[in-house]
Order: structure tokens, then C-alpha cells, then sequence
């Protein structure tokens, strides 16, 4: 990510004006981490909430003024607020009566192709979204959205030191998971005595 | 990335480094497939955008805080912002109306618009022919029928119909305004999936107009018309699509450029765990059956620790499409509670077995 920060600046630079060229610059660099975030909220469509949040950041770029990680806060933070509402929007249906007893739609994540020497990008994320909401949204937002713990903090309104305990937890959790200690050319080994 | 994450936290695990790396690696087509679709979007704001630039000010979140707009609101003021731009652009929104734009281009317009009855980019004929066949629809299987059966309203009373839906979605246009939604937005999956959908024009039901229900499956490009019917007195038209095997879209189109948005079902794989006990206690496994798995799917064998939460303690990832087997040793287990989970891919929601308490060993 930090190497795309001059490119970045220039084409948000760009983009402010009218540019055609520098807003897909910036959207092809962004718009990949920006569904795979969305995806560990558990957003049902997360082309679709991606869609609202690029139409509200072009709604309002004339009134952004910042660096190129302020516009990335700026950008994860509307997507994040925008998957909260879906979210209760979501939660304000009847329930099924047929998902009693069933986890919660986990929307289009992708893990069939997951291997257990080779793991995809599809299947990195639903491993994130096994942990606990906060700690799976600290790693996305500093791991996928590329933020400093600082602005982690910001977005979550949590401390930072709260952040970084998250954070800590999260990928002791993630490196503990039977699939990941399998990636790193270990055996499958159970945490429990007993399972083959 | 992941150096940053080093320098916090210090050295990695190997495998929650892979894992690190894969969460940011490069975008893969299907993340990009939205592109033009972004310009479009963008060339129809951005004079708004470039206008603003006379007067810059410094950063301030322009989203609203969680929970002080609801996404439906906040959805609508955007889209009626977007379409006002796009109406001065000129010339756009009649083409749109007329699905004549390109398909990109056709695709925002309907994203933006879509409430004042612009039709979403067609893969096929905008009015499907009425007497055009059901077609086979992907991800279901052979050995279930795929034949969504279209069935009259009139089986359905009227009153059974949910006439105020919860949750509908509806576009309006002329000549009416079809609105379509899904009896449950998550079914078991190899169930009956159940579409209903209601036209109206001034407020009043039109009876005998054909709807073709149309069909995305997860993972396919197009929508394929999956059947067609005729609405009842009031206005309704109901559509059964049996053993619906993967997660999907429905979407209806009637007279004229009639279209509901899209509604989305997904499916929850049933699974079914049975704990055989080998003789004096030496290979005990649990066997795992999920019809509805496909290879490459990840199962995750968890114990429910003391305070009620589950723990991971293995992870197959299928090689055939049924089902998979743990081989454990009963009297380590024994009166644990032990579950099966699938977790969600593109095509299922993740899914649960029945929680199974392993018994003392005799």
C-alpha cells in the first residue's frame, strides 16, 4: 500500500477535478479491498453497498480535502456505515422460518477454493469473519484497508491500545486456526488430544 | 503490509502470514468486473464534484453516523441525487428507460434510477416471449426437477399473498409498477423456493399480464428466464421454484419495460452428523453428510467449550461433494457436545449440523 501512496495522491489529486483517468486509478487500487472488507461485515451484497459508498465519495469529493490516508478513512468509514445500516435493515426482516438454529446468512464469500497449501483471497477473508466483530473488523480495516492503528481507532471510536489488543487477539486466533496451522506446512494438529 | 503488522506485533506465524498476504493480494477479475460501470457512474457526478473543487475545505466525514439514517433513505436521497445529474447529463435517462444504453452504462442508470422504472442491463431479450420454455437453471441439480413450475395465483387465496410486503421491491413504470419478493430469503437448500410478485397500475391489481420470472444463479453471468405466468384478478402471480440448490436472484419483467429489482435467496445446506463407534473404543468417527457440499468446500469440526462458545478443532476441506468423516477417540470426548460447520461460500450460506453429545464409552 505504501508504494502506491504517490500514485495515489496524484490520481486523487485528479479524480477531485473532474478526471475521469485519475478516479479509476483510484478506484481500481481501492475498489478490491473495499468488497473484501465488506465482505468480513457479512454484507449481503458487497458490490452493491461498494456501489453506494463510490457514488457518495463522488457526490462529495468536492468537499474532501485531505492525504491519500485520509481518503482511505474517509472511503472505509462511509462503507462501513453503510454496511451497518444494511445490516439493521437486514436484521429488521421477519425472521425465516426456516433458519432456525442455523448461523446467520453469511453472505457471498467464497472459500471452494480454498486449499489447504494455497488459500485464496476469498478464503483469507471468510477465516476473518470466524472471529469476534471487533477483532475481525480491526484486522480488516489495518490488514485490508491498509490503516494505521490510529485510524482504526478512529473509525471504531475505540482507543488505540484498545485496538491493538483487539488486533493482537484477532490474529492469535486467526494463527491458532486448524486451516492456517495447516498452511504453515504443519500437520492438521488438534488442539484437543484425540481427534486424528 | 503485513512488515507494518511485524513491526507491532513482531514476527508471524508462517500460515497467518500467507493468510495476511492473501487478504491483500491483487484484485482478481471478478473484483474489477464492476469497472465501467464506476465510470459511468462517475462521468454522471462528477460535474458536481468538479464544480465543488472552487471551494475546498478541510476533510470531514460526510457519513452519517450508524443508525441516524437508514439505508433506505440514505439509498434514495443518493439515487435522487444521481438521477437528477444524470437527467440534466441529457438524454440519458430516456434511453435508459428503454434499456437501449450499454450494458454498463444501462447497469448504473438502474442502480440509480431504478425507482423511477429503469430497467437493470438485460442478457436477453428486455420482454422475454411468454411462450418461451422454462430453462434448466445453473446450480440446480440433475437429479431434481428444474422446472420452477409457474403455478396460478389463484392457487394462493388473496389474502395469503402478502399484499404489504415487509421488505418488497418494486419499480415502478409504466404501464405499471411490478413489485416482487421472496416468501423467505433463505431456504433449506433442495427446497421449494417461492417468488411472489404483484402488478399494479394506479393502485389497481392488472389481471392476465404475463411475468417472466427470471433467474441469476450464484457464480453465473446472465439471468436466464426461469418461467412465465399469468396474473390473477388482483393482480398477483406466484412462482414455486423447486429444489433450488444454490444462492440466487429473481428478478420479474411484464408488458412494456416492467421490471421489479432484484430479490436474492439463499440457500443453507442441511447436514447430517452421525457418531459410529468403533470396536473397544479405537477408530470412533463422526461421519458428516451434506448433499448440497461441492468439492473444495471447507467443514469445520468445533466442541462447544464451558461457556457455551465453539472452538475449531478441525477443518476438512472436501474432496468429494457429499460429505466427509473425523476420525476421533470417544473417551477423549466423551460428554462433550460436538457440531459440524460448513462455512458460506458464494453458492451457501454457511450452515450448522445438530449439536451431537458424545456419550460415555461402555
Amino acid at each position: 500500500m505504501a508504494e502506491q501512496t504517490g500514485v495515489l495522491e496524484n490520481a486523487l489529486a485528479r479524480a477531485s477535478t473532474g478526471d475521469e483517468a485519475g478516479f479509476l486509478e483510484l478506484w481500481r487500487s481501492l475498489q478490491p479491498r473495499l468488497l473484501r472488507f465488506l465482505r468480513v461485515l457479512g454484507s449481503d451484497d458487497p458490490d452493491d453497498l461498494a456501489s453506494e459508498t463510490w457514488l457518495q465519495v463522488v457526490r462529495d469529493l468536492h468537499k474532501f480535502s485531505g492525504d491519500e490516508e485520509d481518503f482511505r478513512r474517509w472511503l472505509f468509514t462511509i462503507a462501513r456505515h453503510r454496511a451497518i445500516d444494511a445490516a439493521r435493515a437486514r436484521a429488521r426482516r421477519p425472521a425465516s422460518p426456516d433458519s432456525g438454529g442455523l448461523d446467520a446468512l453469511a453472505d457471498d464469500r467464497l472459500v471452494e477454493d480454498q486449499v489447504l497449501d494455497v488459500i485464496s483471497v476469498h478464503g483469507a477473508v471468510a477465516l476473518l469473519t470466524d472471529l469476534p466483530r471487533e477483532q475481525a473488523e480491526a484486522v480488516a480495516l489495518r490488514v485490508i484497508a491498509g490503516l494505521d492503528t490510529r485510524d482504526v481507532a478512529k473509525i471504531l471510536g475505540k482507543s488505540a491500545g484498545a485496538i491493538r489488543v483487539s488486533l493482537h487477539r484477532g490474529l492469535r486466533t486467526l494463527a491458532a486456526d486448524p486451516a492456517v496451522q495447516a498452511l504453515a506446512g504443519r500437520p492438521d494438529r488438534p488442539t484437543l488430544e484425540g481427534v486424528e | 503490509m503485513n512488515s507494518d503488522i511485524r513491526d507491532e506485533f513482531g514476527p508471524l506465524d508462517p500460515g497467518l502470514d500467507q493468510v495476511l498476504q492473501a487478504m491483500t493480494a491483487q484484485p482478481t477479475p471478478e473484483e474489477l468486473a464492476d469497472e465501467q460501470a464506476a465510470v459511468a457512474m462517475f462521468r454522471a457526478n462528477r460535474t458536481a464534484s468538479a464544480r465543488g473543487t472552487r471551494r475546498p475545505r478541510r476533510f470531514v466525514p460526510a457519513a452519517p453516523p450508524p443508525g441516524r439514517t437508514a439505508t433506505g433513505q440514505g439509498g434514495w436521497r443518493m439515487r435522487l441525487a444521481a438521477a437528477a445529474t444524470i437527467v440534466l447529463a441529457g438524454g440519458l435517462t430516456a434511453a435508459a428507460y428503454e434499456a437501449a444504453l450499454p450494458a454498463p452504462v444501462q447497469r448504473i442508470a438502474h442502480a440509480v434510477l431504478s425507482f423511477a422504472g429503469v430497467p437493470e442491463a438485460q442478457h436477453h431479450s428486455p420482454k422475454p416471449s411468454s411462450t418461451a420454455p422454462p430453462t434448466t437453471a445453473p446450480g440446480r441439480r440433475p437429479s431434481v426437477s428444474s422446472s420452477p413450475g409457474p403455478r396460478p395465483s389463484s392457487q394462493r387465496s388473496p389474502s395469503a399473498r402478502p399484499s404489504s410486503s415487509p421488505h418488497p421491491s418494486v419499480t415502478p413504470a409504466a404501464p405499471g409498477l411490478l413489485s416482487a419478493q421472496a416468501a423467505s430469503t433463505q431456504v433449506i437448500a433442495g427446497t421449494q423456493a417461492v417468488i411472489d410478485g404483484t402488478l399494479t397500475r394506479s393502485g389497481r391489481g392488472v389481471a392476465d399480464a404475463t411475468i417472466t420470472l427470471l433467474e441469476r444463479a450464484a457464480g453465473q453471468p446472465a439471468w436466464k428466464v426461469a418461467g412465465t405466468a399469468d396474473t390473477n384478478a388482483d393482480g398477483n402471480v406466484v412462482f414455486d421454484v423447486a429444489a433450488l440448490a444454490t444462492n440466487a436472484a429473481f428478478r420479474l419483467t411484464g408488458p412494456g419495460t416492467t421490471s421489479s429489482t432484484a430479490v436474492h435467496v439463499t440457500v443453507v445446506p442441511p447436514i447430517t452428523t452421525t457418531l459410529q463407534l468403533g470396536p473397544r473404543g479405537l477408530r470412533d468417527v463422526l461421519v458428516v453428510s451434506i448433499p448440497y457440499a461441492r468439492p473444495g468446500n471447507a467443514v469445520v469440526l468445533q466442541v462447544q467449550g464451558p461457556a457455551g462458545g465453539w472452538r475449531n478443532i478441525r477443518v476438512h476441506v472436501l474432496s468429494a461433494s457429499d460429505g466427509t468423516t473425523f476420525s476421533l477417540k470417544v473417551a477423549t470426548f466423551k460428554n462433550k457436545v460436538l457440531r459440524v460447520k460448513l462455512r458460506a461460500t458464494l453458492r451457501h450460506a454457511a450452515s450448522v449440523s445438530a449439536p451431537v453429545t458424545v456419550p460415555v464409552p461402555s
